[in-house]
């Protein structure tokens, strides 16, 4: 139905060497596109070191059970292998992410289907598969919790981590307290509240309860969890397909008690991410064997260990209870979300806690109070997955939304509006929105769709076996507060050089860094290199491209190191130009200029080697600063809203649901690079769809059943609409780098709700559980 | 182990191999074109994608045996000394995020157009349905794949 | 792990067989492959036919159409006169996995994998095809029907070779449909239901051929579905009972979807391609 569209600004135009006076708001192609397309473009899983050895994880066959045995001998036998490692030959000590619950190697009990319990290294990937089924393991298995609320319960059917209230606690990590501690399983739990919400629910004219429940689902990285790591002596060098590998670094170093000057991680492109990659995985297990042998490592998990032994998506349920008035105002929310951890803390310790305060952006509801609980569960690891769990929690709100509007007889989006938080206001934190586009975001999905013609625009659909219908859901990203550290050079050529922690995981950032640092030194985009994920040449990074962090701190770090060399350069500068102000001096193109008399001295005037730059900033022949950028002054530093309606089509004899349209609007504040924009909406969406229709990982008894690409359907390109459209607005929030703001997450945050929403105008149904099978709708449609 | 001889994108290699191996393996280990990507290891997603006599074929499933006589294609054998034209649309329109899945689609783009040089949107949908991408929901490899097919015909 | 064997002529593929004891014949090799990385399968040989002239011929015959089992689905979807005379059967092949896939695979193949989850083997059921197998001296040709074991395998003995598939000339007056429901494109069917009609003189349908993908261990026919139908005036009445048969008649395969919701579907699929064939039929009054 739509016509080819065309991406704004496609081509980058300044190619005949002149710069480019335009760095931003412009569509400069990718750097690393040409290299992609031709399979230059280097990744990890694409590492084949000569003389390198071939790992693989030999993983729990049990979901809970004492490991009597672990017996190695035959595998260490079979001729090509080389070395094998189990807890024997792991730190004892335990690592985590604000908990220390895990260990490299399962030690004692296992607590999960997929468990590592060691790793052997061959000659060739045949050997070492080989070998892992000859590693004989001895379980005396224990009763398992995989149900997440029997799993919560004061009298759980197991206890995944007897000692878990004694276990170390870091970064401010803590252990619950008081009846808490009664729920041997509850990891953490975390509330946020405000206002007087016994007498708000009571003042209401109608109070609506419901609980929603979103199954896990699988990253799906095309590039799978991969390291390469040579250790020689103390110093150990990783390659890793990784989002953060300052973390790897760090926590390497801590866990096998190295200087940390001598752990080096770099990540060169990986091959997505989408948060299943925040935390060291296979790092610490093919160091193991590493240290073993002077060869180097390289450990890939199998596509089934992705489902098994790296993070998934959590299993969350979620309670919501609103009261409204009689005219519709939202006076008061009880929200409640439970939330699967699994075997091991990756990170729903932190989920846990950020889903409080991070969902209060959206509307202004007098009394709130948000609740979530990580429970520990015999089940594969859950962490991350792009928004931080928070379009899932987005998902129930949504929904519930449209169902208070259906009862009262309200339109959806009026009923929205008529609650949105405002720019100004302040929701239950005490936080108060920025200046933003959400009255217009809100809107612009339903008025792009304009009035829908089924017949005409979907005569397939038409017919008996098919149903049409329309939904709408919004949203809104709230980007934690943090911090990060980048460098930045500059060569007496002009040319600069970039140095940022964060790989470019796939969303873009080495091209957006090249056109910000163009920006601010007013200079041709192709003069920037970007050094990205190498532990080695950046400084410490501890977010990388996570929680939609990367935009900002990484923005604003660059931002902060440009200026700080912008004034060196034009103190270095000034007495050429017989100038006593520096301020009063400008940089362009490679050279410091006066901007009133048109007077330019190159850098490399005034950094020449020969002589002595007087300048702390100078070393190896360039001027060079570390850029250290911070935001804590509120719980966040701004609000991405989001929105997107959808027409979908779904069959009435299979339950089967097509997207046919989609369109999302956003406000980005400003659109460094307008087609990258489009690039992660567009793909955010496709993602989106997937989790609301397709995607769950099943399990039996804490067993993936569908741990393979046959069973697991990720989308493919007749799943997703062709017909998705994006509308950007921009409202430049300060904060943002260039009043640019995150785009990586926002997404997801209403899609699900949105097709809910619209199936439910197809066939009347309610659909509180992702994703929405075709099982799912036709049980549903067929009751009504 | 035998000796396999292959033509692989214009020269000739002869490997000594279990000649049982899938492709993509001696592609990427024993010949170091890692441009060919491991990916599902189940014969879904495509990645691995190369060309065998022109057909678009998932190096995964097939036995380096197989291809003996037969002359392969790798992305790195595509383009010359710059980019072919569907690559080159590729990067004007911003068809690629992570890249991973770009070596087995820029192939699988290449068959499609030329068996189907003006294909519809609908018939690029199904024609790139044997390739899986986590990042982009394909619409921009939609339009570059269109792209390309429209620079062909003027 | 070890030899692999390009034959250029059948004898040459049956003496291979005849010779070697621990051998797997390969056409597109898709299959093979995917067995030989599962480890369910380690022959030391690969015996490959796929370049077997014989076996790559496709011939219009006075009997109908007969395709070498070497043939690609590919090869078939290019077909103008096939896709004129069997359009359900191309259409169908149309959806199987993806192009790659496609370029590859064979029917040969296809059938002789017996996997009840492929969409080829259903429709040719429903066409009333035949296979022909051939040994040394002896050739024999078996109706599609009659091919698969109701354990899941093939009749095919250790020396033979599927040579070939003919596919009768539809009647006059016939129509088919092939319904199924897949999670995703080119997934493995959940519930396929096939349906040929032929129409008779006093009656809508003096015929009826319906058979099944992933509604037993092995592609198969209802008869008591097609009893159902045959004979009558394909009302909604006998529909249901068509219908009803078939739920009656599942076996259904471990799946991750729930074996009610595959009865239902495989209903609903059924009254849908029961329709769609006879609205294909000419002047058919239900």
């Amino acid at each position: 139905m739509t016509a080819n569209r065309r991406v704004n600004d496609t081509t980058s135009a300044e190619h005949d060497g002149a710069p480019a006076r335009e760095q931003l708001g412009r569509s400069h192609t990718r750097t690393d596109a040409a290299d992609k397309v031709t399979g230059e473009a280097a990744y990890t899983m694409d590492m084949y070191p000569e003389d390198v050895l071939h790992a693989r994880l030999v993983t729990s066959t049990e979901p809970h059970a004492r490991l009597r045995d672990v017996d190695t001998a035959a595998a260490e036998e079979l001729d090509g292998v080389v070395a094998v490692a189990t807890a024997a030959d792991a730190p004892d000590t335990r690592f985590g992410e604000f908990v220390r619950d895990q260990r490299v190697f399962a030690s004692g009990k296992v607590r999960y289907v997929g468990e590592p319990i060691a790793v052997v290294a061959a000659e060739t990937e045949a050997i070492a598969e080989r070998a892992t089924e000859l590693v004989a393991v001895e379980y005396d298995p224990l009763p398992s919790v995989t149900d997440l609320e029997a799993a919560g319960a004061r009298d759980p059917p197991a206890v995944v981590h007897e000692h878990v209230r004694e276990y170390e606690t870091v970064d401010g990590g803590a252990h619950v307290e008081g009846a808490a501690r009664e729920r041997p399983n509850l990891l953490t739990t975390a509330i946020a509240e405000s206002g007087d919400l016994e007498a708000a629910f009571s003042a209401a004219d109608h109070v609506f309860e419901r609980e929603y429940t979103i199954n896990p689902l699988q990253h799906c990285t095309m590039e799978p969890h991969v390291a390469v790591a040579r250790a020689d002596g103390d110093d150990v060098t990783f390659w890793t397909s990784h989002q953060i590998p300052h973390v790897v670094k760090e926590e390497i170093a801590d866990l096998f008690e190295l200087p940390p000057e001598n752990v080096v991680v770099k990540t060169p492109f990986a091959g997505g991410a989408f948060g299943g990659k925040e935390r060291p995985v296979v790092e610490p297990r093919v160091l193991a064997v590493a240290r073993q042998t002077d060869r180097p490592v390289r450990l890939a998990l199998t596509r089934h260990q992705q489902y098994t032994s790296a993070p998934s998506r959590p299993e969350l349920r979620v309670r919501i209870k609103d009261g409204v008035s009689e005219e519709g105002d939202l006076l008061a929310r009880d929200l409640t979300a439970d939330i699967s951890v699994g075997g091991y803390n990756e990170e729903v310790y932190n989920i846990a806690n950020s889903v409080p305060t991070s969902v209060l952006g959206s509307y202004d509801v007098a009394a709130v109070r948000r609740r979530a609980n990580g429970v520990y569960t015999n089940r594969p690891p859950y962490g991350a997955f792009r928004g931080f769990g928070l379009p899932e929690v987005n998902f129930a709100a949504e929904r519930h939304m449209d169902r208070v509007a259906a009862e009262l007889g309200l339109d959806p989006l009026e009923y929205r509006a008529q609650n949105l938080l405002e720019a100004g206001d302040q929701n239950a934190l005490g936080e108060t929105l920025h200046p933003c586009e959400n009255r217009a975001v809100l809107r612009a999905p339903i008025e792009r769709l304009g009035e829908v013609d089924v017949e005409a625009d979907y005569p397939d659909y038409c017919g008996e076996e098919w149903t049409v219908g329309i939904g709408h859901a919004y949203g809104n990203k709230a980007v934690p507060q943090g911090e990060t550290e980048v460098r930045l050079d500059v060569a007496p050529s002009g040319d600069l050089t970039a140095r940022v922690g964060a790989p470019d995981v796939g969303q873009g950032s080495n091209t957006v860094v090249a056109q910000m640092v163009a920006k601010a030194f007013d200079t041709a985009v192709e003069r920037v290199d970007v050094v990205a994920g190498d532990t080695d040449k950046t400084e410490r990074d501890f977010q990388g491209p996570s929680g939609s962090r990367f935009t900002p701190y990484t923005g604003n770090a660059l931002r902060v190191a440009a200026a700080r060399l912008r004034e060196e350069l034009a103190r270095l500068a000034a007495p050429r130009f017989g100038e006593s102000d520096p301020d009063a001096l400008q940089v362009a193109d490679g050279s410091v200029v006066d901007p009133r008399t048109g007077k330019e001295v190159p850098f490399a005037d005034i950094l020449d080697g020969e002589r002595a730059v007087e300048s702390e900033l100078f070393e190896d022949g360039v001027l060079s600063v570390l850029g250290r950028y911070e935001y804590h002054e509120e719980d966040h530093i701004y609000w991405v809203p989001v929105a997107q309606a959808a027409i979908v089509a779904c069959n009435t004899l299979t339950g089967e649901v097509n997207v046919l349209r989609i369109v999302t609007a956003a406000d980005v504040g400003t659109a460094i690079n307008p087609a990258a924009v489009e690039q992660q909406l567009e793909g955010g969406t496709g993602q989106a769809i997937g989790g609301a229709l397709y995607e769950e990982i099943v399990y039996d008894d804490g067993r993936v059943r569908n741990g393979t690409f046959k069973d697991y359907a990720v989308p493919k390109s007749t799943d997703l609409p062709y017909d998705s459209e994006t509308v950007v607005f921009e409202s430049v929030d300060t904060e943002g780098p260039f009043g640019a703001k995150s785009v990586g997450e926002v997404a997801l945050f209403p899609t699900a709700a949105a097709i809910a929403d619209a199936v439910e105008d197809a066939l009347g149904i309610e659909c509180t559980e992702l994703p929405m099978t075709p099982e799912r709708v036709l049980d549903q449609h067929l009751d009504t | 182990m035998t000796d396999v001889q292959l033509t692989v994108n214009g020269n000739e290699h002869t490997v000594a191999v279990d000649a049982h191996r899938p492709l993509r393996d001696v592609l990427r280990q024993e010949l170091g074109l890692t441009g060919t990507k491991e990916s599902c290891d189940s014969g879904v997603c495509g990645a691995c994608t190369v060309l065998v006599d022109g057909d678009a074929t998932k190096s995964c499933l097939v036995p380096v045996g197989k291809v003996a006589d037969t002359t392969v294609t790798t992305i790195e054998g595509v383009g010359g000394d710059g980019l072919s034209d569907v690559q080159q649309a590729f990067v004007d329109g911003f068809a690629s995020q992570c890249g991973y899945c770009m070596p087995g689609l820029v192939l699988s783009a290449h068959d499609l157009l030329a068996d189907n040089p003006e294909p519809t949107v609908e018939e690029i949908r199904a024609g790139i349905s044997g390739n899986v991408c986590r990042c982009t929901g394909y619409v921009k490899i939609v339009d570059a794949i269109m792209d390309a097919a429209d620079a062909r015909e003027r | 792990m070890g030899e692999y064997v390009k034959v250029e002529s059948v004898e040459e593929a049956q003496r291979s067989l005849r010779e070697e004891t621990s051998a797997t014949v390969v056409a597109g090799g898709q299959e093979v492959t995917l067995d030989l990385r599962q480890g369910s399968i380690d022959p030391r040989v690969l015996v490959d036919i796929s370049d077997v002239d014989a076996l790559n011929e496709i011939a219009h015959t006075a009997d109908g159409l007969r395709v070498g089992s070497c043939v690609t689905y590919r090869d078939l979807e290019r077909d103008k006169d096939i896709r004129a005379e069997y359009p359900t059967l191309v259409e169908t092949i149309e959806g199987i996995a993806g192009p790659q896939v496609r370029n590859n695979g064979t029917l040969g193949g296809a059938l002789c994998d017996a996997d009840p989850v492929f969409d080829a083997p259903t429709v040719l059921l429903a066409l009333d095809a035949s296979v022909t197998l051939s040994a040394d001296e002896t050739a024999r040709t078996v109706p599609l029907s009659e091919f698969y074991t109701s354990e899941g395998e093939t009749v095919l003995a250790d020396e033979e070779l599927l040579t070939s598939i003919l596919v009768p000339t539809p009647p006059a007056r016939s129509a088919g449909a092939y319904r199924s429901m897949t999670p995703r494109q080119g997934d493995s069917t959940v519930a396929g239901v096939a349906v040929r009609l032929v129409r008779g003189d006093d009656t809508a349908c003096r015929r009826a051929r319906i058979a099944l993908t992933n509604g037993a261990p092995m592609p198969r026919r209802v008869p008591s579905a097609e009893a159902a139908l045959a004979g009558t005036t394909l009302d909604e009445e006998h529909i249901e009972r068509a219908a009803n048969a078939i739920r009656d008649a599942l076996e259904l395969p471990d799946d991750l979807r729930s074996a009610s919701y595959r009865e239902t579907v495989f209903g609903r699929l059924a009254g849908r391609a029961i329709r769609d064939a006879r609205d294909g039929l000419p002047e058919v009054k239900p």
